[in-house]
């Protein structure tokens, strides 16, 4: 299990108190695994030249492995697991191993990669993609009181099960915010916690991730609104320190990898 | 390009070009850089009062906002309409037709930086 790095210690403790009673152990690796991801259309070609170069072998072929599911396998001889996920609504490998060997992946991932483009990508790099890719994030999007449905994360959860650990939070709540995703005018980004109003200047929802969007040209926005004003096409407004900059509720993801 | 050795400059990547009784303020190549792709600028209005270190305006880039102090105390007598219709002149030109403000002086100029002392703390 991957947590998102700020819910590291909530997702540890929750799983050791649902274990016990269990012949279950869990571990906290944190602090001894290293995380690289590659991402983008070019990373299995990047990978398959680790592969030719005898330093990435995995222990099934790269390019049988589907959307979201993981191999075992080894780089230089140390064990190595592939991940064909990422948070950047591209296709991409998530490849974790020990912390030594890190540096070393790295490298050869950014020599391999030099002549595909690749190159070294910081957080705010990671946070335009998800977002474009209406991706929501954890301390944004998702918080512990959000329900699934209100994310538009219905669908990761199977209510046809009697019964489960969280079933009673993973029901819609009546009448709460929903996440929608904003276009708005001009170059000026619409930030987290900016207010979201109605035509009369009413506040109804509130930002929760903007950026303006390098791939799209204008400001996109993920914000939470009640629900009479979720429908694509409604016209809102958000104010940017003062300023009502006029926006549209438009359908997620805003940009969809072709 | 002025002569960058003729500007004054503060800490909060300001550059000054003071002229008896005015002064033309901008922001570095520096601090546009660090800023990236502006798309905005909010600029005070003409005759308003200034002071030194108060926030008068604010530069909004791709990747954040950041905050214009004003370096001097004294009145706006000029703002640059060109700017705030193109803020990517910010980036493109820092030091001449990005400048910003320009303020009638009032009372004794603060200490400033030169040009070698801005460059050494920059440089840090």
């Amino acid at each position: 299990m991957v947590a998102n790095a700020g819910n590291r210690q909530v997702a540890f403790e929750t799983l050791a108190k649902r274990a016990h009673g269990f012949d279950v152990t869990v571990d906290d690796e944190s602090d001894d695994t290293a995380l690289i991801a590659i991402q983008g259309p070019e990373a299995e070609g990047v990978l398959d030249e680790l592969i030719t170069q005898d330093r990435l072998a995995p222990d099934s072929p790269l390019a049988e492995l589907r959307y979201y599911r993981v191999l075992q396998g080894t780089f230089d001889d140390v064990p190595v697991l592939v991940a064909r996920t990422g948070y950047t609504g591209e296709d991409g490998f998530e490849l974790y191993l020990d912390n030594e060997t890190a540096p070393s992946l790295w490298r050869a991932i950014a020599e391999a990669g030099a002549s595909r483009g690749v190159v070294p990508a910081g957080l705010a790099s990671r946070d335009t993609l998800r977002l474009e890719a209406g991706m929501p994030l954890y301390g944004h999007e998702l918080g512990l009181d959000t329900r699934a449905a209100q994310a538009g994360l219905g669908r990761v959860v199977d209510l046809s099960k009697d019964e489960f650990a969280g079933r009673d939070n993973a029901l819609p709540a009546e009448g709460a915010r929903v996440l929608v995703g904003l276009a708005l005018e001009g170059k000026r980004a619409a930030r987290a916690e900016y207010p979201v109003l109605d035509p009369a200047g009413v506040v109804v929802g509130e930002v929760t991730s903007g950026a303006l969007s390098p791939t799209l040209g204008h400001p996109v926005a993920m914000a939470y609104v009640d629900p009479d004003f979720s429908t694509v096409g409604t016209a809102l407004g958000v104010d940017v320190r003062g300023t009502t900059i006029p926006a549209t509720v438009v359908a997620l993801p805003f940009y969809k990898r072709s | 390009m002025s002569d960058l050795t003729t500007l004054k400059y503060t800490a909060e990547h300001e550059w000054l070009l003071i002229d008896g009784g005015t002064a033309t303020v901008g922001i570095t190549d520096y601090a546009a850089d660090k800023l990236g792709d502006v798309v905005y600028v909010d600029l005070p209005a003409v005759g308003t009062d200034v002071e030194a270190g108060k926030v008068v305006g604010e530069i909004e880039s791709t990747k954040s906002v950041g905050e214009l102090f004003a370096p001097v105390l004294g009145t706006v007598l000029a703002i640059n309409d060109a700017v705030v219709d193109a803020p990517d002149l910010v980036n493109s030109s820092p030091f001449d037709d990005g400048w910003l403000i320009r303020i009638t002086l009032s009372g004794d100029l603060p200490t400033l930086l030169s040009r070698d002392e801005y460059v050494a703390l920059t440089a840090e």
